[in-house]
């Protein structure tokens, strides 16, 4: 080893060390582990019992339990099917999970695997709004009381209040079929093309669904981008292409070089950060400018026509291509654009973590103390509040809600209505205005490598990964699972459009029918 | 360590598990991060990575050793979330490539002025090696910071050891020309 190996080591520990100095694995994270791995039970490594199976006395008592819950919850539906059985009205025309015949949505009981439970859901539509929700299955998430009551016990639900059971939706991706990809395929139509996107094969048959591949020299797939108008904004590392829904290339703009980032406004506008500019894209994915930067910035934001950019010391923002705000002295560790232009920051760690918020001129409006317990940044109900891990404030600084769970991520989705909030294990989407869930779920095996919100109201899109693979889950507003497939690889992306799903793998962009794939349907 | 290790494991699974989050804990929490680049995540990650331990304790034999093992596991989950697209919405890749200036190995050899360049540039060194491309910043990370040897890190991240012997060298360079230029390779 050179004396510069050795000076190298040594400086590079140093630094790692004094970085992440105090920064160590906790004795609460080691007993958050043991707490799960108790819960779970030591694979294959029980013992078994010497009785006969079907003579264990926990199967009877366990079969007999199920049966009665089974004739406890259809016995109010058979008779009534009303508001009175405490059963949400209008949930069966929206396809609530309640609703959904128990052959198709069996309850299984949790082994490993990748599963994602829907934990509850709140009724959609509702305009009174005060679902009651049962918290006790909410996993160890601090679900907002404020929000709902339990619902009492053989209670009735009144006038305004939906009193719903606890929901539990088990999607085990350990009963899904292999990746259907290499069984399917060979149903489908592939379409060729270029790296331009120019199909090279045969067109389409109309109805059929479409495969769409990129060739074989096709550039790096970057990221997807759904927009309200049904489009979707497919980013490569040389180009950006608008498709439609159904993969067909509707405009595109060659890159001239490949971004380092891109980053989303909740409309749908976009901004792609490369070594010497950042090219901004409108919410039809159209090329709108290029703000030229010296330096990489270390964050960026972007909502309508404005875009922050965020470097060491300090943050400036863009009106179109023109920086109209230096804030010096800033470095934040998350930001935000409210389409009215205000921007808020969040600076320090905790506990010295401090929200700041400015209006569009760069007067600041609120300066407190916070003490984030997510990564989660963002405004929210278009602009009017701002959520600082699970906590959401107004502009004044009030404590308003907060999410049921920690997030690492949340999304303002493009209705501005709703907004999902995720982290490795779970992930929730509740309503902008006063945090009411529509339903929150999640994974005991495997974790959430990326959650895509809806741009017009389309499902959910949720990837995860075990030990076997990928899995990918579409779950309406309403809780209910429209799609959920196994897949081959960890696809770049993916994304919802009407009743398309979008995959960006690393061979390209595939589109299919929502729901095609689903074995269970 | 070997296979003597595992038999000096606890013979229980969860105190085995204990063990390991008590010794190793640390490290592949630091891990986690040169991959993810965020705290919060790799809190979560490193979590998992002792439960997927946890579950998969009877696929290790002892062939070999704890870290190396627990380290591929980390390796793979760290790779199957940055895979994802949404990693590029929030962190920069700062990849030379990606910023279209491709970095040649310098194959001059050892300079007389690398330390003088290394005690100059010390405050960003740690930055410089975050911008290093993943398959760069892995080898840096682990050579370097978690002392694995080559072998141990083709072991590792499932790669050949030549190839990442060829990495070491031109991720080395890499960083000595950061340092000499005062940023990323241009």
């Amino acid at each position: 080893m050179s004396d510069f190996d050795k000076e190298l080591r040594q400086l590079i520990k140093e630094d790692f060390d004094r970085s992440l100095a105090g920064w160590t694995f906790t004795p609460a994270m080691r007993q958050a582990v043991l707490d799960r791995v108790t819960r779970e039970g030591e694979p294959e490594a029980t013992p078994v019992s010497t009785l006969p199976r079907r003579l264990r006395p926990a199967y009877w008592v366990a079969a007999a339990a199920a049966a009665f819950v089974l004739a406890f919850n259809l016995w109010p539906r058979v008779a009534s099917d009303g508001p009175s059985s405490g059963y949400a009205p209008g949930m069966a025309s929206r396809g609530a999970p309640e609703s959904a015949p128990p052959a198709q949505d069996p309850l299984p009981e949790p082994t490993g695997g990748s599963e994602l439970h829907v934990l509850m859901t709140a009724p959609t539509g509702s305009e009174t709004g005060d679902a009651a929700i049962d918290p006790a299955s909410a996993d160890a998430a601090d679900f907002d009381t404020d929000h709902g009551t339990a619902p009492e016990a053989g209670g009735e639900a009144g006038p305004g209040t939906v009193a719903l059971a606890p929901v539990k939706l088990v999607l085990r991706a350990s009963d899904l079929a292999a990746p259907a990809e290499e069984t399917r395929v060979s149903a489908m139509t592939a379409h060729i093309t270029d790296t331009s996107g120019r199909e090279l094969g045969d067109p389409q048959a109309e109805g059929e669904p479409v495969v769409r591949l990129m060739g074989a020299s096709a550039p790096e797939p970057l990221d997807l981008n759904p927009l309200p108008n049904g489009n979707v904004v497919v980013y490569y590392s040389t180009s950006v292409q608008v498709v439609d829904a159904h993969g067909a290339t509707v405009y595109e703009a060659p890159l001239e070089q490949a971004p380092a980032m891109v980053a989303f406004g909740p409309s749908g506008e976009s901004a792609l950060v490369t070594a010497g500019a950042v090219a901004r894209f409108t919410a039809e994915g159209e090329r709108a400018g290029s703000i030229q930067v010296d330096e990489m910035p270390a964050l960026v934001t972007v909502s309508r026509d404005r875009t922050a950019l965020a470097y060491a010391n300090t943050v400036e923002v863009y009106h179109a291509d023109d920086r109209v705000l230096a804030l010096e002295g800033l470095r934040p560790h998350a930001m935000a654009l409210a389409p009215d232009g205000a921007l808020a920051l969040l600076t320090g760690s905790p506990p010295d973590a401090r929200l700041l918020l400015y209006d569009a001129d760069g007067e600041l409006l609120l300066d407190r103390p916070v003490a984030p317990d997510g990564e989660g940044f963002g405004f929210l109900a278009d602009g009017r509040n701002v959520a600082v891990g699970s906590a959401v404030y107004d502009r004044a600084g009030q404590s308003l809600w907060r999410f049921p769970i920690a997030p690492a991520r949340i999304s303002a989705l493009a209705d501005g209505e709703d907004v999902l909030a995720w982290n490795l294990q779970q992930a929730a989407l509740v309503k902008a205005d006063d945090g009411t869930a529509r339903w929150a779920a999640e994974v005991e095996a495997g974790s959430i490598l990326q959650a895509s919100g809806p741009a017009r109201g389309d499902g959910v899109v949720l990837l995860t990964s075990d030990e076997e693979g990928a899995a990918l889950w579409v779950i309406d507003e309403s809780g209910t699972k429209r799609h959920s497939e196994r897949l081959s690889d960890v696809p770049v992306d993916a994304a919802v459009s009407g009743e398309q799903l979008l995959l960006l793998t690393a061979e390209g962009l595939k589109v299919r029918p929502l729901g095609a794939l689903d074995p269970l349907d | 360590m070997s296979q003597s290790d595992r038999a000096a494991l606890p013979a229980d699974r969860t105190a085995a598990i204990d063990h390991l989050m008590r010794e190793y804990g640390t490290k592949v929490l630091h891990l986690a991060y040169s991959y993810l680049k965020d705290r919060h995540l790799a809190e979560d990650v490193a979590q998992e990575v002792f439960i997927k331990a946890y579950r998969n304790w009877d696929s290790f034999r002892g062939d070999s050793s704890a870290y190396t093992w627990l380290y591929r596991i980390t390796v793979n989950l760290c790779r199957d979330k940055a895979r994802s697209a949404w990693w590029r919405r929030l962190l920069p890749t700062d990849d030379p490539r990606a910023a279209g200036t491709p970095v040649e190995p310098d194959t001059t050899g050892d300079d007389p002025e690398e330390a003088v360049v290394l005690s100059d540039q010390r405050e960003r060194l740690m930055n410089y090696v975050m911008q290093l491309s993943d398959a760069y910043r892995e080898v840096i990370i682990l050579y370097y910071y978690h002392d694995l040897t080559t072998v141990e890190i083709a072991e590792v991240t499932g790669q050949n050891e030549n190839t990442i012997k060829t990495r070491l060298f031109r991720a080395r360079n890499m960083l000595k020309q950061m340092l000499q230029k005062g940023g990323v390779a241009r």
